[in-house]
Formats: C-alpha cells, structure tokens, sequence
C-alpha cells in the first residue's frame, strides 16, 4: 500500500512538473482569447478545459486533406539518383566541349569558384557518350539511356537547374528538405502533412533506397524536420520483411494485438486530453497504421505476385534489392493511394578514382541499371491511367564539371567530372507536367545556365503548385514563424505546368 | 538660415507619431479615474483627475501642433487628414476644456454651471480620441491595416474576401500593350500600397499614366530610354539595405522578372500604347515574356466549374465513417472526388447513396469494388463527374453501354476490366471524353480506330507496352 502511495505521488509530481510557468501563461491568453473570440464566433469554444472523448477520424494526422487550388498531381515518385550523374553524358549534349577535350580550363571559367576536388588548372572533358534527338519533341539524349529516349514525349526536362551546395550530404539535404541545414522537412513530409494518406492502411510517404544503401546527408532527407513525427518517409526494405519488427511475434494473435493496442491508444487518449501534444496524436496513429500496415504492407511488397510481362518490362527479379524492384514498387504503392514514394538510388559519384565510378565505365553500367526500370515505370503508370495524376521527378543533387578531375592538382588513373553546382539537368513527368518541354539552356560547354534558370527551391515551389499548394501559403508555424518548403524564394517554373 | 528653420520643423513634425501617446495615456487615465472616483472607494483618487487633464491637455497641444509640422511635408491622404486634423484639435480644446471642469475652485459661473455634465464630456472625448487615433493610424499605415491581417478564419466567418496576390497572366502577351498589360499590374502589385490613391509617399503616384508621369517631389520618375535618371526603375535595382531602394525594408520585394520587365519598357522607349510585339525582345525577355502567358494546359479541368451545392456536412461523416473517402478538391470547394480505396464492399446501393451529392461528385474512384452493369445506369445521374475509376471491377460492355451520353466525363479507365470493342463502340456521344484507359481488357487495336472515327478527340490507352530487349543491355563494362 505504501508504495502504491509512493507511486501516485510521484505521478502527481509529473504532472506538476509538466505544467510550467509557460503553460499557466499560454493558458491565461487562450482563456482570454477565446473569450474573446467566443463573442463573435457563438460556435467556436475554448481549447482549454474541454475534454470529453476525441475523435480519432478527426484528429488522425493523416487523414486526407484537400490542397489550396485543385491539383493536378496527386501522387509523387521521386527518383533521387544519389552522388550526382553527369548531365553531360546523359542529356545536356554539348558538341563544343568536344572540340576543347583535353584543353585546359581557362582561368576566366575558374575565378571565384569552389570546386570538391578540383585544385590547380583541370583539363576540359568532351562529353563521353553520343547524342540523338528523339521523339517529336528532339529532345536529346545519350545512348547511354536508349529504352529511355522512347519516351521522351511524355518528359519534360530542365536544363538549367542549380544548387547552392557543392558536397552531397548538404546538397542532398538541400535538393529534399529546401536547406542545407538540418532540421527541416523533406518534400514527402509537406505533402503528407499538406494531403495527407488516402490508403488509410498504408504509410503516406515511404522511402526505398536500392540495396539498402543510405544516402550521405543519412536519414534526415526523408526526416519531417520541425513537422509532426508522423510525416516522416517510412523506409520500406524491398528484401526481406519490408518493414523491420512488423510481423507480430511467434504466439501473439492479431486479437490480442488489438487488445492491446486499444488498451494503450486509450492510454495515449487521456494523455492527450491532459497536455494536448500532438506527438501523442503521431503515436496513436502510428499504432494504428502499425496495426493495419502489418497486413497490408507485406501485400503491396510482394511484387512475386506480378505477371511475368511486368518482371521483363522493369527487369525485375524478385528477392533482390535493386532500382528495378523499387520502381515497380513505386508503381505499386501508387496504385494503393501511397502519397509520396522516394526512391534513392546510390553509386553515381564519378570521379574517376577507381573504375567503377569512372564516367566511361562505372557510369555506363549505373545507366543500364536505371535506363529499363525508370522507362518501364513511366509505362507502367501511364497504360494504367496513373500517370496523370502522378508526378515523377528525376534528379541528383547537383551536376558534375564540364572539367575532367584533377584530384589535388594530379592527374587521375580513369576519367571522371567533379561535383558542379551551376548547372543540371532534372526531368519531370506526369501529374500536370507539359509533355515535350526542354526548359533552360546551358553555355556552349554546360558549366553555367544562360537562360532559364531554375533554383532548387523553383523545383520544389513548380512540385507544390503540380499538387495544388501556393507554396508561399503553404506554411507551418514553427519557433514563432511561419515555415514554408520554400523558405522565402522560389518561383513556379510556368513553361512546364 | 530659413533653410534651418525648414529643416528645424521638419524634424520637429517627426516627433508627432511618437507624441501623440501621450495625451492618448494621459487623457485616457483621466476618464478612468473619473469613472472610478464617482465610486466611495475610489473617491480618493479625484484630485488626481485634473492634473491628468491638465498633463495631458497640454500634450496633445503639442501634438497638435507637431502634427501640423508633419502634415506640411505632405503625401498624406488630404480627406482623411482632415479628419485626424480636426478631430486631434478638438479633442485638445475639449481636455483643456474639462480642465478647468474638474478643477478646484474655478468660480465662474458658467464653468459651475456645466459642471454636472463633465463626465459626459469626459466620455465624448474619450470616443473622439478614439476616431482621431483610428484615422491616424490610416494615414500612416494606410486603408485596410487591420483588416488584412485578420486570421483568415475569422475572416472566412464574417465574410472578408481574401485577396490574394497572382502573377498576372495573360492570354496572348504579344498582342497586349506592354504599360497596360505588363507594367501598370506591376506597379499595382509592387508600388501603389504606398504611391496610390490612398497614399502618396514622396508625392509620388503610380496608379495612371497621368500620375506616373508627372512623378514625385523630386520630380519625373519616368525618362524615356533613359534607366540611370528614371528613378522608377533605378530605385529598384540600390543595393539591398540602401535607404533608396524601392520596394523599401519589410514591403514585399519586387522579383527580379518584373525589375526586368519594367528595365526592358524604359530602355525601349516607355511608350503608352505600344503593344510587346511592337519592342524589340531579348532572349531573356522572350523568355520572362512566356511566363506571364497563360499555357494552354494550365488550368485544372476541375476549375472551371461553376458554383456548387454545399455538401451537407453529416451525410459526408457518414460515408467516411464507413471508410469511403470523400475529398474536396480543394481547402475552398464543394466538388468532392470519392475513393472507395478502403471500401472494396462498395456496391451500387452504396452509388446511389451518393446520389445525395450527385452535384458535387467530380471523380469516382471505384477501382477493385463490387459494383455492377446496373450500377453504372445512375451514372449519367451525376451531371459534374468528369473522371470515372473502374479497374479490376466485373463490368461489361453492358455497363460500358449506360456511360454513353453523359455530358462531362472526360476519363474513364477499366483497365483489367472484361470489356471489349463492342463496348467501347457504344460511347458515341460523349461530348467530353478524352482518355480510355483500356489495358488488360479485350478491346484491340482495330477496335481502337473504330472508336477513333467515332470521336477523334479521344485517346484510348490498350497499354501492354514492352521494352524489347537490346544487346547492350547485359553488356558490363
């Protein structure tokens, strides 16, 4: 008894010490304020003090939600190509550079800039791949990516994207979350928190990574940043049991699961009835989804059910880990309402240091490996009328030089580009994207965009308007501002939508 | 040394925003004590009451006073300062007034006789205080400063329009005159909130031709082909933090695109009714130019709908409650798509449940449920729903046959649906269709150009695309 006694003291004693002085004086204005409020809004009540059940339809922070403007996308795929491929050898043809291999930069090209690993005077690099023009729109593409260039009329591409960051982990932070920094949300995490999850079984926002292999900015690039936890990407294994510790243990029967599971849902409930914090919420619904998802997932995972046509058209195998398998997941999860698919795909840093990351050859295979499975997903999604109403970006982070590295100033045992800021190359199709578009122009040699420019934040504000947000509106009150996706750039890339 | 005295009043008015709290404090507290002191308790605090009016009488003279200072220098808006004038001198006059009302030992007659209608007076004041802050305040904040800035849930509910701020686009950019167009909805944008009708900072209006080129205080804005002495646009491009840059600090800044624009129209002659066609054009400028035009796939076939029925609020929790999904395509509209994605039990009582919204319905997502041929006959029954979703369901070229006629559906797909040719043929009089998506059925490719002769404008999608398979493909390099 006495240490009953002993127990609900020291609870009383938690719930003293969670009230602070800040609580007492949020409350007062609260109390204050919706007194005041309540003399011109007769339905709107004060926050505090009410209690009663609540309803967890209504409260569930994934509950579909609908965009500022009708949008076009409703669903996003993500192909982030992590290390940064060479856009000179994939899409931004530039004969001129040809006829300069081998010449040493000019210094006027190198003044003021910071390269990774370039030090002293580089040599250029002529582009190492040949180029066509396809498809109606002559878009130009490497042969490096020949399944690809059959379906160049539903992409749109843009040629003068540019970064501010020069190493991949900050970049690939910048190009997912909108800065450089961490501690802000990705782009899944805004557009489920901003659309919320239309499969209720399923997460809004998962994330694969071919191999398991994470990217260098680590776990924060799919993170929800100051936005509920419930935002982040879920990391679905495409090998294995596809989410870790989901299948219940050898003994438990889904009945007692659920027992379980109210029994602490109603816990959490009068939990968030006393402090109100939506971290709470975030647990409750993640219970539930846990619940849902442990039936659920393992079905939309299993792509050995698909007709042997699909497995030939991505080239899929299933068991592996591999870009195929997570596009035709994609496409899967898609087609069952998931919101937000982000796929990285790692091995594109070419620098030329070893064989495999050289551009002539490591990065030929890297394009065989993608060429197949991100044509057959465009495809896919459209002969099943999703295309749409999804979006799919491909991208890296950054672009590479037009100069042949120099690592510290020596020359380098196989043919490789720096990381290159100025100027990339992104491509978009689907959801609300023109078909055929090339948008931006690089100088003669690729280094600089010398017109239409588009920032890493124009990407993410044109992604935002495809999905119906004004993405200077579309904000998060966060250390007492307003947080956008966009911070306080970006402009809509109108040539493409 | 008239120049001194010039820049000696003009400092002085600047002192008029931060003097005018005080009589407001002072002529404030003394209506509260005199409300007080009427109380036993308080009555203490009478004496008090005059000194306060007395302070303050004597501050808001010289608020007065200040204030005319600062309304010499202009760019005020002359009726409401009119107002602000006259109510601030009243107020002045009136609280020295009730000085002497509440004053010990005044004995004259007229002065005691008015006595017992001082907190009466008291009170008028008090209300014109208010009326003189309020329009001071709109002189130099402008019209609107509170009301913008309401949370716009409160405005939702009392009915405040939200204005929002757009690029404008234009349907042919060439064809339109470059100052009417392009450049005026700039300055609009950008510039009139503080050189407008309501506010003419340095004497400066943008909101016409006639204004704009008249210019400000410091004379014409505005030199043809000239961009160092147009300082409407040289004013734009100081360094940020420069005290001359426009927008000023904390005003929404003008985009560099606009800066351009606005560049582009000077240096090539600031003409009044040349149309953009009739200027040279850079590349960049072309390329600004696109932007502004509306592109032709821009616009969002829902948008252009009309006016909707409310949704009625509970029949909606009911359907959610059942796990169908009902959702407004956008945070301000009553056209709902529905998805049935966690409902595969939806039948066709449950469609003609939905016949409750037939209006608001634009799309229906009833891929993978139960529904039938005689489901679909109560499709043409909603008059908005443009997108239809029927994949892996039993439907047949019957049910095909009911969609024939409907007035907005613009997409259907029945991929991995039991339709053929025969079905698809039935859709000849469908005004709207534009998409099929038919993979995994059995219509074919020839079925495919007979419906093509039907309606050229539709797209039927059979799928089963394939990638054959190159010799490059296993090479490893």
């Amino acid at each position: 008894m006495k240490d009953l006694n002993k127990l609900f003291r020291e609870l009383q004693q938690q719930k003293l010490q969670a009230v602070t002085r800040r609580h007492f004086l949020k409350d007062c204005v609260a109390g204050v304020g919706s007194i005041a409020l309540a003399s011109f809004l007769a339905s709107c009540g004060g926050n505090s003090g009410s209690s009663g059940a609540i309803d967890l339809n209504a409260l569930n922070p994934l509950v579909p939600k609908s965009p500022h403007f009708p949008g076009k996308a409703k669903s996003v795929i993500y192909l982030h190509m992590a290390g940064a491929p060479s856009q000179l050898e994939l899409f931004d043809y530039k004969p001129v550079l040809q006829t300069l291999h081998n010449q040493p930069c000019p210094e006027s090209l190198l003044a003021g800039k910071t390269f990774a690993f370039i030090r002293g005077i580089p040599k250029m690099l002529g582009p190492q791949a040949a180029f066509k023009q396809y498809g109606q729109s002559g878009a130009w593409v490497s042969d490096h990516l020949p399944h690809f260039s059959k379906v160049v009329d539903d992409v749109s591409f843009l040629k003068a994207v540019h970064s501010d960051q020069f190493n991949h982990g900050p970049a690939q932070m910048f190009m997912q979350t909108g800065s450089a920094r961490l501690g802000r949300p990705s782009i899944g995490s805004w557009v489920t928190y901003g659309l919320g999850s239309e499969n209720s079984n399923l997460p809004g926002f998962v994330v694969l990574t071919s191999g398991g292999k994470t990217p260098d900015a680590g776990k924060s690039v799919w993170g929800s940043g100051f936005l509920p936890s419930v935002y982040q990407g879920v990391q679905c294994r495409s090998k294995g049991d596809p989410v870790i510790y989901l299948a219940d243990p050898e003994g438990m029967s889904r009945d007692l699961k659920r027992h379980a599971i109210d029994a602490i849902n109603d816990v959490n409930k009068e939990e968030y009835n006393t402090y109100k914090d939506p971290e709470t919420l975030s647990r409750i619904a993640q219970y539930e989804m846990a619940y849902k998802m442990q039936v659920a997932v393992p079905e939309v995972m299993d792509i050995s059910q698909e007709p042997a046509h699909i497995h030939e058209l991505y080239g899929t195998e299933p068991g592996k880990e591999s870009f195929a398998n997570n596009c035709l997941l994609a496409r899967k999860l898609v087609e069952q309402g998931v919101r937000y698919v982000q796929l990285f795909d790692w091995g594109w840093d070419s620098h030329g240091t070893n064989a495999s990351d050289s551009i002539d050859l490591g990065f030929r295979n890297k394009c065989r490996e993608i060429d197949r499975p991100m044509t057959a997903l465009i495809m896919d999604l459209k002969q099943r009328g999703l295309l749409d109403e999804t979006l799919v970006v491909w991208g890296g982070e950054f672009g590479r030089t037009p100069m042949q590295e120099n690592r510290d100033n020596s020359d380098m045992p196989f043919l490789g580009r720096d990381h290159h800021t100025d100027a990339y190359t992104i491509w978009m199709a689907g959801g609300g994207v023109k078909k055929g578009v090339t948008y931006g122009e690089t100088d003669e040699i690729g280094f600089t965009g010398v017109s239409g420019r588009s920032s890493v934040h124009d990407v993410h504000a044109t992604m935002l308007h495809l999905l119906g947000f004004d993405h200077e509106k579309f904000t998060y009150e966060f250390q007492g501002r307003p947080f956008r996706l966009t911070d306080v750039e970006g402009n809509l890339i109108s040539a493409i939508v | 040394m008239m120049l001194f005295f010039e820049e000696l009043m003009n400092f002085t008015g600047r002192w008029h925003p931060i003097l005018v709290h005080l009589p407001i404090g002072m002529l404030i507290i003394a209506f509260i004590r005199a409300l007080f002191s009427r109380r036993e308790h308080y009555k203490n605090i009478g004496p008090a009451i005059s000194l306060s009016l007395l302070l303050g009488s004597i501050a808001a003279v010289l608020a007065c006073f200040t204030g005319y200072l600062l309304s010499l220098q202009g760019g005020y808006e002359q009726e409401t300062l009119n107002f602000h004038q006259w109510l601030g001198l009243a107020v002045a006059v009136i609280s020295l007034f009730l000085y002497f009302l509440y004053k010990e030992g005044v004995r004259y007659s007229f002065i005691v006789k008015l006595r017992s209608y001082r907190l009466l007076l008291l009170f008028v004041m008090f209300i014109l205080i208010g009326f003189t802050g309020h329009f001071g305040g709109t002189l130099t904040h402008g019209k609107g400063y509170f009301k913008d800035a309401l949370p716009s849930a409160i405005k939702d509910a009392v009915g405040i329009e939200q204005v929002s701020e757009e690029t404008i686009l234009l349907t042919n950019v060439q064809q339109v005159q470059v100052y009417s167009g392009i450049i005026q909805p700039i300055l609009k944008q950008r510039c009139e909130s503080c050189h407008g009708e309501k506010k003419k900072e340095g004497g400066l209006a943008l909101q016409d031709q006639a204004h704009l080129l008249k210019g400000g205080d410091g004379g014409t804005v505005l030199i043809a082909n000239d961009l160092e002495k147009s300082e409407l646009y040289a004013r734009l491009i100081l360094p940020e933090g420069h005290k001359k840059r426009m927008p000023p600090k904390g005003r929404k800044p003008i985009t560099a695109e606009q800066i351009k624009l606005i560049e582009w129209w000077v240096k090539e002659g600031a003409d009044f009714g040349k149309k953009s066609s009739d200027l040279v054009q850079t590349a960049e400028i072309k390329e600004i130019l696109g932007k502004l035009e509306k592109g032709s796939e821009t616009t969002s076939p829902f948008e252009e709908l009309p006016e909707a029925k409310k949704l009625p609020v509970d029949f909606v929790q009911q359907l959610q409650a059942k796990g169908i999904k009902v959702l407004p395509i956008a945070s301000n509209s009553e056209y709902v798509a529905i998805n049935a994605i966690n409902y595969p039990e939806f039948d066709d009582q449950d469609l003609k449940d939905l016949l409750k919204i037939k209006d608001n319905i634009v799309q229906l997502k009833l891929g993978n449920t139960v529904i039938t041929d005689q489901g679909l006959k109560m499709m043409t029954e909603f008059p908005n729903l443009m997108k239809l979703h029927l994949e892996n369901t039993k439907i047949t070229d019957v049910g095909i046959g009911y969609l024939n006629g409907h007035p907005a559906l613009s997409y259907i797909n029945l991929f991995a649906v039991p339709v053929t040719d025969k079905g698809l043929e039935k859709l000849n009089k469908m005004p709207k269709l534009k998409q099929i998506y038919a993979y995994q059925t059995k219509a074919t490719l020839t079925g495919v150009e007979n419906l093509k002769k039907i309606a050229k404008q539709v797209v039927l999608d059979t799928g089963s695309y394939q990638l054959p398979f190159l010799a490059s493909d296993t090479v490893r390099f």
